[in-house]
This record gives structure tokens, sequence and C-alpha cells, in this order.
């Protein structure tokens, strides 16, 4: 008896969550989930990584404004306070004429550098209806020194000025946590240091990101020039960082190798060495301000 | 014994498949956060649900990155990102059954109250929430307004930007069924 008491409440007790069970069943059946496509959003926090961009854009009629400061090596001791006396900063803005296509401006006081660029999303990472594994942006850029020559006496043109950079960001959000990037770029200077250094380098980038929380994120980032294109003078560019984001700020410290924060000075013109010590701190403070007109007031 | 609950049990099962289906052909849901410094509202139009009527049992899903508004496109990454986690828990679900023996065949206006479990960020809470129901020949219409408690479900602000989304969000639903015969 107290069997079929107990196949009775079991009975009871399974027909209501059996119901809930049941009846999703039965809404996949006449109105499965709406086969669209969904497109990978915050593959990064920001659209810098650390002294590189990422493969994301400032979103339409969207500012993206950086700060970003880069100290001297830590190996320079307590005098020069472990290289904070010294300082190279950047401003950046970057604003998105679409969703997909964004402009830069910068202006930094290494060589006193002005640097513009365009990015240019061609193809988002997407799941569901439309399946792509991959965000590819390509950044079109220019830079130029504006540093007066150390030569007055010579006659250079305004060309030896300038610089082109051209780079692909292949980038993948593979988990929640976990995003990688690969960055092929090429930059061609119109002037060198040297006669054996060569006007065009190559090289390719890594970069990921790995989310501790859902606001604070870690992030390294390398770039190995192809040798044939840099002497022992220079090194390959690493840096590793944390990123905290508050609301509508991203901070970005880190620790990097690289003075520079255009490309055209940090690819193939880092100078110092992880091994020696030359490591300096910097940061990036990146805020986004948004100038759509919808805005509900 | 035990044979005859299993057959009435079984049986049960196919009454209920032959019974009117009423399902979702037109939605709107919007939610609003109105909080002293911001306010923010978005909208979806992808609920997808199913209401019984012999029964009055029911199920309403939307899937959460579907919502469009917001004040800026970060916003609406922040919302799927760090509050939502809408990759995690893609869905909310209402399903549950409706309180009052109401009438489907007779076209008229009722209040009625929809109890059930709703999944929202992952969180099955118990609701009862208040709806307004048109029925109309082969047609039911569905609104409803009602607020969800972030902290019911589990959904972190971090005190920098407590002053820009409310703690309770408003939400309003509006819904065409349609009969499927």
């Amino acid at each position: 008896m107290s069997k079929s008491i107990l196949i009775i409440l079991s009975l009871i007790v399974g027909i209501n969550s059996l119901k809930a069970q049941e009846l999703l069943a039965l809404l996949d059946s006449i109105q499965p989930p709406e086969n669209k496509t969904y497109y990978t959003d915050a593959t990064f926090k920001s659209i810098r990584l650390i002294n590189g961009y990422t493969s994301e854009t400032a979103a339409k009629n969207e500012l993206v404004f950086s700060i970003s400061h880069r100290f001297g090596n830590i190996n320079q001791g307590i005098y020069d306070w472990f290289g904070l006396d010294q300082s190279t900063i950047r401003f950046g803005f970057e604003y998105g004429l679409s969703d997909r296509i964004d402009l830069g401006f910068g202006r930094s006081n290494f060589e006193k550098l002005y640097d513009g660029f365009v990015k240019i999303k061609l193809a988002r990472q997407s799941s569901r209806k439309k399946n792509f594994p991959f965000t590819i942006t390509l950044l079109e850029g220019i830079a130029i020194k504006s540093v007066r020559w150390a030569n007055k006496e010579r006659d250079y043109p305004f060309s030896a000025r300038m610089y082109y950079i051209h780079e692909l960001f292949i980038a993948r959000k593979l988990t929640q946590r976990l995003s990688i990037q690969l960055s092929p770029v090429v930059i061609h200077r119109n002037i060198v240091q040297t006669k054996n250094e060569p006007n065009t380098v190559g090289a390719i980038g890594v970069g990921a990101r790995f989310k501790i929380t859902n606001r604070l994120t870690t992030v390294c980032e390398y770039f190995y020039p192809f040798s044939e294109y840099i002497n022992d003078n220079y090194s390959n560019s690493l840096a590793l960082g944390i990123e905290i984001e508050t609301g509508g700020h991203v901070f970005q410290i880190h620790a990097s190798n690289s003075t520079g924060m255009t490309e055209k000075a940090f690819i193939p013109e880092t100078r110092g060495k992880w091994s020696k010590g030359d490591i300096g701190f910097g940061f990036n403070i990146i805020r986004v301000f948004n100038f759509n007109k919808n805005k509900i007031k | 014994m035990k044979y005859i609950f299993v057959l009435l049990f079984v049986l049960s099962t196919f009454i209920t498949e032959a019974q009117d289906l009423f399902t979702v052909s037109k939605s709107n849901i919007e939610f609003t956060s109105d909080a002293p410094l911001e306010l923010i509202k978005a909208s979806s139009n992808e609920v997808s649900g199913a209401l019984k009527t012999i029964d009055r049992t029911f199920v309403f899903r939307m899937a959460i990155k579907s919502f469009e508004g917001f004040n800026s496109s970060l916003q609406k990454t922040h919302f799927n990102e760090n509050y939502m986690e809408s990759d995690k828990y893609p869905n909310a679900i209402f399903v549950g059954k409706i309180i009052e023996e109401i009438n489907f065949k007779t076209s008229g206006i009722h209040e009625i109250r929809a109890k059930g479990s709703f999944t929202c960020h992952g969180i099955k809470q118990e609701r009862i929430i208040k709806c307004k129901l048109k029925i109309s020949p082969d047609k039911i219409n569905v609104s409803s307004k009602f607020t969800v408690l972030l902290e019911d479900h589990n959904i972190k602000i971090p005190t920098v930007v407590s002053q820009k989304i409310a703690e309770e969000i408003v939400v309003f639903v509006n819904l065409d069924l349609a009969s499927r015969k």
C-alpha cells in the first residue's frame, strides 16, 4: 500500500516538473529558436591590446579616447625612480564612421610622432545562421615623425618623415574568457638610420587576453619581426598586462620592453631586452564617448 | 494498481496532444532601467511561446541577445558580457499555468495571474505575474507589466555604476498568440 502512495506522490511531483520540460520540448518542436546570425561581441575589452591594436573598432558615432604612458626602464634604479621619472605619452582618438569602419589619430612625444589610420572590419566572427570563425580587421596607417633633424645642414624631403603601416588582425574569441589574435604587419620606412637596415619590415604579432572576472583581464602581446629585417641592436617587443574595466573606462597597466606606442616604433625599433631588465611600466586609459543621437534623455 | 496510474498518465499525455494550442505570432518585449543618473531602454520582438488552452499551461522564451536599443553599443556589449552573460545563459524562460479558469472559447477581456517559474541569468524564480488577456476568435493578445529584481537573479552591479543601473527593472510585454489547428 505504502508503495502505491509513493508512486502516486512521485507521479504528482513528477508531472509538475515534467510539464515544464514537456512544454519546452513542445515549444522547440513548433517554434524552434529563431535561426539568426549572432555576431561575436567583445572579443577584446577595447581597441588596444597593449602597444598594438586589437580587431575591435570604435562603434558608430562613438569616440574612443586613449591616454597612454610608457615609463623608463626599471633597471635604472632608485635615481630614476625605477623609470618613472621619464615618460613617453601618446594621445589617441578613434571615431566610428560605422560599426565596421573607424578613423584614428594620435600624437606621441616619442620622436614627436603624428599617426593617422583607418581600421576596417572585413569579417566578423559569427555563429548560428552564418558561421564564421574569425574577426578580421585591416589597419592602414601612416606616421609622420616631426622631430627636427639632428643634422640641420642636410636637406631632407618631407617624405623622409613618413612611415606606412599595413596590418591585419585575425582574432577569435575561443571561449567567454579566452581570445587570441594574430597580426601580420608590414611597415615601410622611407628613411632608415643605417644603411644595412631595410626600408620594409615584415613582422607577425600574437596577442591574447584571458578574463579572470568579467571586469579583470590579463593580456599579453608579442611581435616577431622576420630576422632578415632587423639587426642585433633591436629586439622583439613583448608586453604583459592587466586590464580593469569600470563602466565606460578601461585601464590597462602593463610591463613592456618597448617605449614607442606606434607600430613604426615598437615593432622594428624596440631596443630594450627583457633579459637585461629593460622593462618599463606603462598604462593606457581608454574612455568611450557616445555621440549617438538616439540617446534617451 | 500501479499499472492503472501508468495507464492514466499515458492517456493524459495523449489527451493533451489533441487540444487547442496557441503560439506567439507577434511579440514585443521592452525593459526599462530607470536609475537616478541614467535611463536605459531596450526591446526585442523575438519571443516564442505556446499556450495550451485545455490545461491553461504556457511557455514563453526569449533570446537575451536579441535586445536592441540601449544608449550606446558599448552599453549593449556590457549588458551581454558583464551583466546577463548571454553566451552562458542565452534565454529568459517563463513556464507555468494560468490560475484563473477562463473560457477561451468566447471573446472577452480577462485579468489573470500567470503562475510559474521564471528563469533569467540562469536563476529560477517562482513568480505570479498579472496579465491582461484579450480573447478574440482564433487570437489571444497578452499584455503585462512586471518587475524583475536584479538581486533575485544574481545580476551584480558594481558600486561605480550603481547610480546608472536600476535595481528593479520594469518589463513590458505584448504578445499576439494565434491558434494552431
